[in-house]
């Protein structure tokens, strides 16, 4: 499977993952999930300012 | 005082989650039981446009963390990022036109044009059901073209049905199914900054400025963001065939919704 074809790795993580292998989720994406929920909060706090 | 209402959080929640799931249904499907809610279109149609423009781009960020696409913005474009851009393209040009043509009055038939793009949403839907069983098969740029540009005429005259066109026709063009899902959710956040300018800008340029009520905003925003972190979640656990189902059942729901709305409701 060539790097370049069209999703490519959501096709890899079907073929080579089972499903509870995939429910995992990396740290890095936790965090990154931490900080949107912290936007969320801020446009939040925004909100209730502005309007 | 900022106030939250439970019911529309809750829709707002169900329709993203859909949207970022399947590519489509946000707008044509919310847009409607606001309307049916008591809620005027200066209150809803800004409001989802400003929305769809955050949870698109929100989605599509976890999408690409989740692995369900590979954007690529440093040194050369890849394949994914330039069908993506392609699509965004033509969607932006034809929301702008179609903001025009609601500012210019240009009168088009709302409920004949709804009506053909219900049927080919559900002709798209129904052939889609029948291509289930048949192997996935390669990229065809050209198809994806002519579907991004259908999509986008079908917009461009305020018919809407531009996700489960441009969706749908991304899976006959051979795109996967769980990529498709996370080019559709940027190209939307794309297409919609480009109708908030418009809708922001085209009255203003025109003299006639109009007063959009954020009464909605932060219900709408709340149960759209967080649907637009979960559902890429969802696309990455669950297997490919789950969404080779649910995408055209869903895109027959929507068209016969659309339809019985016209016609029945």
């Amino acid at each position: 499977m060539m790097i370049e074809e069209v999703g490519y790795l959501a096709k890899l993580a079907d073929k080579e993952l089972t499903m509870t292998q995939r429910m995992k989720i990396k740290k890095s994406t936790l965090k990154r999930i931490g900080l949107a929920m912290l936007v969320y909060f801020s446009t939040m706090i925004t909100f209730s300012r502005v309007f | 005082m900022l106030e939250l209402i439970p019911l529309v959080i809750i829709l707002a929640f169900l329709f993203e989650t859909m949207d970022s799931c399947a590519g489509m249904g946000f707008g044509t499907g919310l847009t409607p039981l606001l309307f049916l809610l008591g809620y005027e279109p200066l209150q809803v149609v800004p409001i989802l446009l400003i929305s769809e423009a955050i949870t698109g781009f929100t989605a599509g960020f976890f999408h690409q963390e989740f692995e369900n696409v590979n954007f690529n913005f440093k040194k050369s474009l890849n394949r994914e990022t330039k069908i993506m851009l392609n699509i965004a393209l033509l969607g932006i040009f034809a929301i702008v036109l179609s903001v025009f043509l609601t500012y210019y009055s240009v009168k088009l038939e709302k409920s004949i044009i709804q009506t053909y793009v219900a049927i080919l949403v559900i002709v798209m839907g129904i052939i889609a059901m029948f291509k289930l069983k048949s192997k996935s098969s390669s990229y065809k740029p050209k198809l994806l073209t002519l579907f991004s540009v259908l999509a986008g005429f079908n917009k461009g005259i305020g018919a809407g049905g531009y996700g489960p066109v441009v969706m749908l026709g991304q899976i006959f063009s051979g795109i996967y199914e769980k990529t498709a899902t996370a080019i559709v959710s940027v190209s939307e956040g794309l297409v919609s900054v480009a109708g908030v300018a418009a809708f922001v800008l085209i009255p203003v340029f025109s003299n006639q400025p109009i007063g959009i009520d954020f009464y909605l905003l932060p219900s709408v925003f709340t149960g759209g963001f967080i649907a637009a972190i979960f559902s890429p979640y969802l696309v990455r656990v669950f297997p490919n065939k789950l969404w080779r189902i649910v995408i055209p059942v869903y895109a027959l729901v929507i068209g016969l919704y659309v339809l019985l709305k016209l016609y029945v409701l």
